[in-house]
C-alpha cells in the first residue's frame, strides 16, 4: 500500500473521538491485582554473565566429562535419547535446589513451578545459569542467535493461541491432556514447524519426542506452547526445540532442551549431555 | 520516557509501576478503547494488560522500548478480548457508542455510526493494527517493528483492513438504502 488511502483523514479524525482519560479504578485494581502478582523472573536469559578462563576451562573439563559419560548414546539414534527402554528408572539422588545466577557444576533439583512435587535431578555444567527454579541456561545464555537451554514441566497444556498464555485446549473431560493430545495439540499449531516424532526414552521412562522451529518473525513477544502457569515460550525469534514428553506413572514429564542453528556445537553438546543426565522423581 | 521508572519496576518496584501506569494510563485506556470500541471492554483489556505487563516487565530486554512493548501487549490482549466478544455476541448486536461525539463539522452523526458499524465488522487483528496507524500514529516500518511481523506483512494487513472497511462502509451504505436500518 503506497498510495495515502481516501479514508486516512477519516479515520485519524474518528479515532481522535471518544474517551481518553483511564477511569481511576482501573489504577485502583492493577495496583491490587499486582501486589498478588509475582514478576516472572525471565527464563529468556540475554547477558553473557563475565566468565574467567579458569571457569572456562573448569566448564570445558566438566562439558567433556559429561561427553564422555553419555555423549555417544545421544548423537546416532534419532528419535531416542539414553539407549533402549530400561525396566527401572533412574532413582533421584540428593541434590540441590536450583538457584538463581551462575552455578558450579553438580547435581540441581528442577521443578515446573515451586512445590511442584515432580522432581527433575539435572547435573550442570560450570558455569550455566539457574533461573526459575525450572531452567537452566547456557553460558551463552538462551537468547537469539546462539544460546542454549534446558527446561523442564510437568502435566502441562497446550496453548491454542501462540499469544495467550491462558488459551489451550483441556484434555478429556477436563483431566490432564495425555502425550498424544499434547503431541496432536503441538502438530496442529500452526505457527509451528513440528518435525522429527517419535518414540523416545529418558531417564528410564518412555515417551514421544518431537522437533519444534519456532519462525524467524515470532508472533509475539511471547510465543508460548505451554500454557501458564507453567508457561513456556521461544526464548528467541528462530529457537529451536527439542522436547521430550515423558510418561512418569501416568504423568508427562516435559524436556525441553532450546538452541538455534548458531549455537555452539559445544553448548548443545553440553546441553545433550546434561539431558542425559537426567533423572526423574514422580 | 520514564526510563527510571520501567527499571524499577522491572526489579520489582510496585510504586514506580503505578506511577508508570498513571503516567501512561490515559493513552493505553484510549487505544484499547479505539480497538474494543466499548468502556468495560477495554478496561477489561487495559487491566489485564497491565498486570501481564508488571508480570512479564523482567523480560524487556530494552527499558527505552517500554511503549512499543507495551503497546503490542495491550493490542495482543485486545484482540484476544474482541474475539471473545465476537463469538458471545455473534458479531450481531451493535453496541451503543461510548464517549464524546466529535464535532459535526468533522464527522456527521450517521457518518460516526456508519464507521463504528463498518469497524466492528473487522477482524479484531484488523482493528488493532488500523488504530496503530492511524490513532497511536506509527509508520508502516514502526508497525512491523511494534508488532514484530516482517514491514511487507503489515502493509498488506493495513491494505486489507482499509479495503474491509471500506467495503464495509459500502455494504452499510446499500444496506440502509436498500433494506432500512442497519443492524
Amino acid at each position: 500500500m503506497t498510495a495515502r488511502s481516501d479514508l486516512d483523514p477519516t479515520l485519524k479524525a474518528w479515532f481522535d473521538d471518544g474517551p481518553s482519560t483511564m477511569p481511576d479504578r482501573v489504577l485502583d485494581v492493577v495496583a491490587d491485582r499486582i501486589g498478588r502478582q509475582r514478576q516472572r523472573r525471565t527464563w529468556r536469559l540475554q547477558g553473557r554473565p563475565f566468565m574467567s578462563t579458569q571457569i572456562k576451562l573448569i566448564a570445558a573439563a566438566a562439558a567433556a566429562v559429561l561427553l564422555a559419560v553419555a555423549g555417544w548414546n545421544l548423537l546416532p539414534r534419532a528419535g531416542n535419547v539414553g539407549g533402549p527402554p530400561t525396566a527401572a528408572p533412574t532413582t533421584v539422588p540428593s541434590a540441590l535446589p536450583l538457584p538463581d545466577g551462575t552455578l558450579h557444576a553438580g547435581d540441581y533439583i528442577l521443578r515446573a513451578l515451586p512445590g511442584d512435587p515432580m522432581k527433575f535431578v539435572i547435573t550442570a555444567p560450570e558455569g550455566w545459569q539457574g533461573f526459575g527454579g525450572f531452567f537452566l541456561g547456557g553460558t551463552h545464555a538462551s537468547g537469539a542467535p546462539d544460546g542454549v537451554g534446558i527446561s523442564v514441566n510437568h502435566d502441562p497444556e497446550v496453548v491454542t493461541n501462540p499469544c495467550d498464555a491462558a488459551a489451550h485446549t483441556p484434555g478429556p473431560g477436563g483431566s490432564a491432556p495425555s502425550i498424544d493430545d499434547l503431541v496432536a495439540a503441538i502438530e496442529s499449531r500452526a505457527d509451528l514447524q513440528v518435525s522429527g516424532v517419535g518414540e523416545a526414552v529418558l531417564a528410564g521412562y518412555t515417551g514421544k519426542r518431537l522437533d519444534i522451529q519456532f519462525p524467524a518473525n515470532l508472533a509475539c513477544n511471547n510465543q508460548y506452547v505451554f500454557a501458564e502457569p507453567k508457561g513456556l515460550y521461544a526464548n528467541g525469534p528462530a529457537n529451536h526445540w527439542r522436547v521430550w514428553l515423558l510418561d512418569v506413572g501416568g504423568q508427562t514429564a516435559v524436556v525441553v532442551l532450546l538452541d538455534y542453528a548458531a549455537t555452539p556445537a559445544a553448548d548443545r553438546a553440553a546441553a545433550e549431555a546434561a539431558i542425559a543426565s537426567i533423572r526423574i522423581s514422580p | 520516557m520514564d526510563l527510571d521508572l520501567v527499571e524499577a519496576a522491572q526489579r520489582g518496584d510496585q510504586v514506580a509501576f503505578v506511577d508508570l501506569v498513571r503516567v501512561r494510563g490515559d493513552r493505553l485506556f484510549a487505544i484499547a478503547h479505539r480497538i474494543l470500541r466499548d468502556v468495560g471492554w477495554a478496561e477489561d483489556a487495559l487491566q489485564d494488560a497491565l498486570v501481564i505487563a508488571w508480570r512479564d516487565l523482567p523480560s524487556l530486554r530494552d527499558p527505552a522500548r517500554f511503549d512499543a512493548w507495551m503497546h503490542r501487549l495491550l493490542a495482543n490482549v485486545c484482540i484476544a478480548q474482541a474475539g471473545r466478544e465476537r463469538r458471545r455476541i455473534a458479531n450481531l448486536r451493535v453496541l451503543p457508542l461510548d464517549g464524546a461525539a466529535a464535532p459535526d463539522d468533522l464527522l456527521g452523526v450517521a457518518h460516526r455510526d456508519q464507521l463504528d458499524r463498518a469497524f466492528r465488522r473487522l477482524v479484531p487483528e484488523e482493528r488493532a493494527i488500523l488504530v496503530l496507524r492511524y490513532f497511536v500514529g506509527y509508520e508502516p516500518a514502526e508497525l512491523a517493528e511494534v508488532l514484530g511481523v516482517p514491514g511487507g506483512t503489515v502493509r498488506s494487513r493495513l491494505h486489507h483492513a482499509l479495503r474491509a472497511m471500506r467495503a464495509a462502509i459500502d455494504a452499510d451504505a446499500r444496506s440502509v438504502v436498500v433494506g432500512g436500518t442497519a443492524r
